[in-house]
């Protein structure tokens, strides 16, 4: 049986891929009336449950041996992200008339960014409480993949909103190589940490 | 502790989180009822009509004209968050201007805006056929004075001239259409032109009406004239009224 430790960072993996694919959910699935638009709406609670459950496990690991109490907070606070992401997608949703279109694109974007730093700043704390991170400088490379991930990320916004779709595009594209290689360095680093405690 | 009572921990975002999902859930249904589509319009010529949804169908439901440009985003309006991911996507993949959104439309039916009077629910934005062509229209820049820029398809619904007027009407039988168009700051007018886009009359004119014989009777300002009335024949000469 897998240990409390080999656990949790096997959450942290899994946790890392259920986000992206339910993104990609978000992406990939054509709007239609009825039941699809109900199962992309109910995403968004989906994600605050997630959130929920990997604060519940951080606290769990708290609670038996390393201190993982800002991992916990970071979570706490993303899952409020989430609820006024889906909050705004309620009040949106209620008149959104033509002139109001632009502005829910600004709030859900803001919030998707927002959404995305805090995760960040989940995982960086995840890291600094792991065993092998002050070795390797894992977290060091690991904030800087990510601010630069998040200064692409809004920079390929702001440039989008100015028309500049060509510019927009290559922001976005080097945004998704970081992100690829971010996302190896969450399986590798997991790998690590189990190999350190078995 | 199991994870049921860790989130009853947080009574106050477990409330919040339930009464936003039944909200939800409830306004869902609600508004999908609300968007039915409107009632078919056929046309007396040919007896086909919009389908609402990019065809062009006979009362069978047969399929006759398939517009291939056509983009149905009215329905996001039930979920702002997806719309704008749709947005977002579409404006990288399709390297489409963020501001045509959100309303690119072409034979279709576009959303009711309530705050634009001129739009009520059920605008066609799709003409019907007429000499083989049928208008239709895109929502014009975010900022534009014009909320629509129109066009025409052909029978096999590709784009025949592109959506550059301000104004289209249909093609008669000897392939002129009356068009409105604004072709720089201050120059605007009504212009006629042939099923290839080339103006038979320059977009110049107050107002161009078309007559019973295929004529069309003009009306022009200049400073030095002022109002001036006049017929265009078919080959674009123009007699001016005295």
């Amino acid at each position: 049986m897998l240990n409390s430790k080999t656990t949790i960072d096997k959450k942290m993996i899994y946790y890392s891929f259920l986000m992206i694919f339910i993104f990609i959910i978000e992406m990939a699935v054509p709007y239609r009336r009825g039941i699809v638009s109900i199962f992309l709406y109910a995403l968004t609670p989906i994600r605050v449950l997630i959130c929920k459950y990997m604060a519940y496990s951080f606290d769990r690991e708290n609670a038996s041996s390393r201190d993982f109490k800002a991992c916990i907070k970071a979570f706490e606070i993303l899952s409020w992200i989430f609820i006024i992401d889906f909050l705004g997608n309620l009040v949106l949703t209620v008149p959104f008339p033509r002139h109001m279109v632009m502005h829910s694109f600004y709030f859900f974007m803001i919030t998707m960014i927002l959404e995305y730093v805090v995760s960040s700043i989940a995982y960086y704390y995840y890291y600094v409480s792991s065993k092998i991170d002050n070795s390797d400088g894992m977290p060091r490379v690991w904030s800087i993949l990510n601010i630069i991930i998040t200064i692409l990320l809004i920079f390929a916004f702001t440039k989008l909103l100015a028309g500049e779709n060509d510019t927009s595009g290559m922001l976005i594209f080097w945004s998704i190589i970081f992100f690829l290689i971010r996302e190896t360095m969450v399986i590798v680093s997991g790998c690590k940490i189990k190999k350190a405690d078995s | 502790m199991s994870f049921w009572s860790y989130l009853k921990k947080s009574k106050i975002q477990l409330v919040i989180l339930l009464v936003l999902i039944i909200t939800s859930v409830i306004l869902s249904i609600y508004l999908n009822r609300l968007n039915t589509p409107p009632k078919r319009m056929y046309d007396i010529d040919n007896d086909l009509a919009w389908d609402y949804n990019g065809h062009y169908v006979d009362r069978d439901g047969n399929i006759v004209v398939d517009c291939k440009y056509f983009k149905d985003p009215k329905r996001f309006k039930d979920n702002p968050r997806n719309y704008s991911i749709y947005m977002l996507a579409t404006s990288i993949v399709f390297d489409e201007n963020i501001y045509n959104y959100p309303t690119f439309a072409a034979a279709g039916m576009v959303d009711d805006y309530p705050y634009t009077p001129l739009f009520t629910d059920s605008y066609r934005l799709a003409g019907n056929f007429t000499g083989g062509y049928a208008t239709f229209g895109i929502p014009a820049d975010f900022n534009s004075f014009y909320p629509f820029n129109y066009g025409y398809i052909d029978m096999n619904g590709d784009i025949a001239i592109p959506p550059v007027y301000q104004g289209a009407w249909y093609f008669d039988d000897n392939g002129y259409a009356i068009v409105y168009q604004e072709t720089g700051i201050g120059a605007r007018g009504y212009g006629i032109i042939n099923t290839k886009g080339e103006y038979l009359l320059e977009p110049i004119y107050e107002h161009i009406k078309r007559e019973q014989d295929g004529t069309f009777s003009i009306e022009y300002f200049s400073n030095e004239e002022g109002t001036m009335y006049g017929n265009a024949d078919i080959d674009g000469n123009i007699t001016w009224e005295e």
